[in-house]
């Protein structure tokens, strides 16, 4: 199916290129200056090329500081950035102007633009895009094979008799060796807009993008908490993703409407990751499971494709009342070949698979609807309708699953059906703003909010929302806002065991059989009181200097009595300053502080012993906190010097992240301090330019980047510190480094 | 039983009232002080190169870059330019008392400034008077055209290249107003949007306009999708699916679990393991067990706090397309 459709695409997106340039070429033609004319307007256009040719050197490696960049290694890189532009004169009579501009384009997250136009008539544009994410290079593994869909244990690799955990791999150490993980997407997105008359336009974008490399993730051997065995693995990045839009758009007096369609087709070269079990036997495993015969296979993501309809319409009835919808409807398909229930011919399959594949659907539909109008000359009104359908039509079976690889088919009565989620979702909101007088405007309204799911907790929930606002700009200097809502979600009874139970064969499960504890609400579908505020104030006394305010502050109360989430709350303030003392000085500084608080409650449970779902002292709690301060500096001179040919600028910026857990608990319950989570940042740039004439010039720069981390879930965590579970043992990754960088600029 | 308010909510209390005090006062002010609005002369002025006279190169409120742009494309017969139309004062309104001198000796302004003070509808009624099509249609009503942002909020016309359109300065434009998400794009877990405005690192490689349409959309948040959902499968199609097994919150919003713009916890969570999963989760057993600073060195080594925490099993927590993956291991 994929293929298929991948051919289909691949005609549209070739044709309309073809017409485009068809048009093109027709316009080019007929538009040609002839003679005198020529000449005149080639004097006429504008070429403004800019070339910055240099190099980079970074002072450490550091995957970290390189993330995004591709600045990772220790060492002299190429720098490169140019601008080659065409454009008209502004009173030449051509339309035609294009540009090339490269970023980066000496390292690999790079980005190139081609944007060529005929103003008002036609536009095309090409976008090349890399961007790597550079993970981390720090992690260790004994597996062989990474990078490919099939890792084996090294040839030698020892268990000590009878271990059947980290503490038995002998000779981890001997065996265990770097591996990046990392990935570059890189896409080419192709865009065309043609006027095709006075009323009609069309617009055409078609994104390839490829993701190659590698990531983490984890392989599991074992079916229940004792008997689970898990390696952290690498599993191969070899992903393409095409997505097509095309829209057909009419605008005309009053009427404006359009047609459209989406496509999206998601590819994975590899479907599935088998590795070696590493691990020596244990106990309820069955045989052919432990090294060096078991191998576990996981899942790879499937390949999936979207095709979406989709119109909008708009009617402006006066100049005072305009109406909008917009609509859309489509279909996500995934039907990618299940995988056998185990890999491991040891295992006793007694029931083969209900179906060869999912089967999976989804069918989406989407209306939205707005209503603005200008009731009198002070009153405006903003009134919205959305409805958002997602039909889960994937067929429902019954999976008679192997639990990891390691045991031989579950009874029948114990096989999993799986929950197709589906849910409808409806929002309505009516908002008046009322202008009382020039600059100053009150502004108040209702939302409403409608879930409807299935296989879910709750079958229905509803949210009514209240806000209030005020906004002041009567004077040329200062302007402010204050905004205030108020939301209360109410939902149905909640049955926190329905979707445990519907994923059982009927009959097999007691009525009262629950997973979770019956006093568990999950927070996206429990009720919930929010309130949140906003203030905004900025303040411009002069043309030269400016000051503004921003704060924030929400609060979302779940309620007691119950366990998961039972408040959350955010603040958050900023200040941004602006100041230009002189026409060649500028400074500005930003400042903000964010604070997130949330509180949990849970009870310790246990199976071999139900009793406990009773007992108070089983409680406990967990309080996390977040601060974060923000702070950026920068001063800019231009024009130093006799010759006023220098500029120099200054920037420093800090982050501080510091994440506080605090875990109580009742009498029962054993809790130790959580050491803080910390994150900061500090970067200085230092830069400067001369200008050697009109065409060139020299630029230097340096930046100090200083990363701290503190992170207990991998700081003296080696690969064996988990007893079950191989890591690879990545620790957090610091760095203290310069960037330097020299470079010429020339423009022609 | 009553209870003594606290000092910290006496002071909030008094702080929102000093607030509501300062709005009442400043509207009531400016209630008395409203004038009529300001009619537009009627007469046009001789044109652009009038304008440019005063708003040249080197002077105050220079404008002359203008010519460089799209705007003054003299062949394209709807720019403000074009020969049949009225050259700067297409935007700014008939202003030809704008070229002389008042008998006090003051200049008048031209009919529109563009200026912080005016309202936004009066100037972007004009902007939308050539663009209320296209990626305009759903800016009525929108959170930006709600929140009175005016379109030279964001545009800059009189230069070559506006910088909110071009892909290296785009994200300074929108944090003049978007503090928050400024801060949140320097924390460790982040989309790569550039946040610190002289690093090299990535300038460029993302923008806000990735994800939102700043002139509004048929979905929330201004995204670029109808939902939120659709629109991280923009660049995430591997977690479209649909899977057999899937994860509930996962099919119906990703921000249930991720922050979109940057968080301390990655990849872009809203909190940290286990206790994140464990505000929904608390099933018998190890889901349900308080874990802290007892589950790490050199106290213990618990694999549901250090590592990657619960994803060190269930790691397809995004959906498992394997027929034995009913929890989302495999």
């Amino acid at each position: 199916m994929i293929s298929r459709n991948h051919t289909v695409l691949s005609i549209i997106a070739l044709s309309c290129l073809l017409f485009s340039w068809a048009c093109w070429a027709q316009e080019k033609t007929e538009n040609e200056p002839k003679g005198e004319d020529k000449k005149e307007q080639k004097k006429e256009s504008v070429v403004d090329n800019e070339v910055e040719l240099g190099l980079y050197y970074l002072s450490d490696d550091s995957f970290r500081y390189g993330k995004y960049s591709g600045l990772t290694d220790e060492g002299v890189y190429a720098l490169l950035d140019f601008k080659l532009e065409k454009r008209p004169a502004w009173n030449s009579g051509d339309l035609t102007r294009w540009r090339f501009q490269g970023w980066r384009a000496g390292l690999n997250s790079r980005r190139f633009v081609f944007d060529f136009s005929q103003q008002g008539k036609q536009r095309f544009r090409f976008d090349y895009r890399q961007i790597p994410n550079n993970r981390f290079s720090n992690g260790l593994t004994p597996y062989m094979g990474l990078g490919g869909d099939e890792l084996r244990m090294p040839v030698g690799w020892e268990i000590a008799d009878g271990s059947n955990n980290t503490r038995g791999f002998i000779n981890l150490d001997d065996y265990l060796r770097p591996y990046e993980i990392k990935t570059d997407r890189k896409s080419i997105t192709l865009g065309y807009e043609l006027k095709i008359s006075e009323s009609w336009d069309m617009a055409i974008g078609f994104r390839h993008e490829n993701r190659d490399g590698v990531r983490n993730t984890f392989g599991i051997i074992g079916y229940n908490m004792t008997s689970t065995r898990s390696a952290e693995l690498i599993a191969p990045v070899n992903w393409q993703t095409d997505n097509l839009n095309l829209m057909f758009n009419y605008s005309s007096g009053r009427a404006r409407f359009g047609i459209g369609m989406y496509a999206s087709f998601f590819n994975n070269d590899d479907t599935a990751l088998q590795f070696q079990n590493a691990f020596g036997k244990v106990g309820n495993w069955e045989k052919g499971v432990a090294f060096p015969d078991g191998f576990g296979q996981m899942a790879l993501e499937p390949e999936n494709s979207y095709l979406q309809f989709k119109a909008y319409g708009g009617f402006i009835f006066n100049a005072r009342t305009r109406l909008t919808a917009d609509l859309s409807w489509g279909t996500m398909k995934q039907d990618d070949a299940f995988l056998p229930y185990t890999i491991n011919p040891a295992l006793r399959v007694r029931e083969e698979l209900p179906r060869t594949n999912a089967d999976a659907k989804i069918d989406t539909l989407f209306f939205s609807t707005r209503l603005t109008s200008r009731l009198t000359n002070r009153l405006n009104l903003v009134a919205n309708y959305r409805y958002d359908d997602r039909d889960n039509k994937t067929p429902r079976e019954a999976y008679r699953y192997i639990g990891g690889d390691s045991e031989n088919q579950k009874p029948k009565a114990l096989s999993r059906i799986n929950l197709p989620y589906s849910y409808t979702r409806q929002t309505a909101d009516a908002l008046l703003n009322w202008s009382v007088a020039r600059g100053f405007s009150l502004k108040g309204g209702v939302e409403w909010n409608d879930y409807s799911r299935d296989y879910a907790e709750v079958e229905d929930s509803n949210e009514w929302a209240w806000l209030a606002g005020a906004r002041l700009a009567s004077w040329e200097n200062l302007s402010a806002s204050i905004d205030y809502r108020h939301s209360d979600r109410d939902v149905d009874e909640y049955i926190g065991n329905l979707p445990f139970q519907q994923s059982y064969l009927p009959g097999v499960l007691p009525e009262d059989a629950f997973q979770n504890h019956p006093w568990q609400r999950k927070y996206n579908q429990t009720d919930r009181n929010r309130d949140e505020w906003r203030l905004r104030v900025d303040w411009f006394p002069t043309r030269d200097f400016n000051i503004g305010v921003t704060g924030s502050h929400w609060t979302d109360d779940y309620g007691e009595g119950h366990f998961g989430l039972n408040e959350a709350k955010a603040h958050s303030w900023s200040l941004d300053f602006g100041y230009r003392p002189v026409e060649k000085i500028s400074l500005s500084v930003f400042y903000t502080h964010e604070n997130w608080d949330s509180s949990q409650s849970n009870r310790q449970i246990y199976s071999f012993d139900p009793e406990t779902i009773f007992l108070e002292d089983r409680n406990w709690y967990a309080d996390s906190g977040d601060d974060v301060d923000t702070l950026n500096f920068h001063a800019g001179f231009e024009q130093l010097g006799a010759r006023e040919n220098l500029t120099f600028g200054i920037d420093y910026t800090y982050s501080y992240v510091e994440s506080q857990i605090h875990v109580t608990g009742g009498d029962f319950i054993e809790t130790a301090p959580l050491p803080a989570l910390k994150n900061k940042l500090k970067t200085w740039v230092i830069y400067g330019q001369m200008d050697i004439n009109e065409r060139s010039a020299v630029t230097l720069r340096a930046e100090s980047g200083k990363l701290n981390v503190d992170d207990f879930a991998l700081d003296h965590v080696t690969q064996d510190t988990l007893t079950n579970i191989l890591t690879l043992g990545q620790p957090t990754q610091d760095y203290d480094l310069w960037l330097i960088s020299a470079s010429w600029k020339y423009r022609f | 039983m009553f209870e003594r308010p606290s000092c910290l909510s006496t002071i909030r209390t008094m702080l929102v009232l000093l607030v509501y005090s300062f709005f009442l006062l400043a509207g009531g002010t400016a209630l008395a002080a409203e004038s009529e609005p300001i009619e537009a002369e009627a007469e046009y002025s001789r044109g652009s190169r009038m304008c440019l006279a005063c708003h040249g190169e080197g002077r105050a409120q220079a404008a002359h870059e203008i010519l460089l742009s799209r705007m003054a494309v003299t062949a394209d017969p709807e720019t403000p330019m074009a020969d049949d139309n009225h050259g700067c004062e297409s935007c700014h309104g008939p202003s030809k008392a704008h070229t002389r001198k008042a008998s006090d000796g003051s200049r008048p302004s031209p009919a529109i400034t563009f200026s912080p003070g005016e309202p936004a509808e009066l100037k972007n009624s004009n902007c939308l008077g050539c663009h209320d099509n296209g990626a305009r249609f759903h800016w009525m009503g929108s959170m930006h055209d709600i929140q009175q942002t005016a379109c030279v909020d964001c545009h800059d016309l009189h230069v070559e290249n506006d910088p909110v359109l071009a892909v290296e300065s785009q994200p300074e434009v929108c944090y003049t107003c978007h503090a928050e998400q400024r801060s949140q794009f320097m924390r460790q877990s982040r989309h790569p949007v550039q946040a610190a405005s002289q690093a090299t690192s990535h300038l460029g490689l993302m923008t806000c306009t990735d994800c939102h349409k700043p002139h509004g959309s048929a979905g929330e948040a201004s995204l670029v999708q109808n939902t939120i959902n659709e629109t991280c499968y923009e660049c995430h199609a591997e977690k479209r699916g649909p899977f057999v097994f899937e994860h509930q919150p996962v099919r119906e919003d990703c921000s249930t679990c991720h922050q979109s713009h940057g968080s301390n916890y990655a990849p872009l969570l809203n909190g940290r393991g286990p206790w994140l999963c464990q505000q929904c989760h608390n099933a018998w057993n190890h889901p349900s067990t308080a874990y802290s600073g007892t589950g790490i060195p050199p106290q213990g080594a618990s694999p549901q706090v250090l590592a990657s925490q619960c994803l060190n099993c269930h790691n397809q927590v995004h959906g498992s397309n394997h027929p034995s993956g009913p929890g989302l291991t495999r």
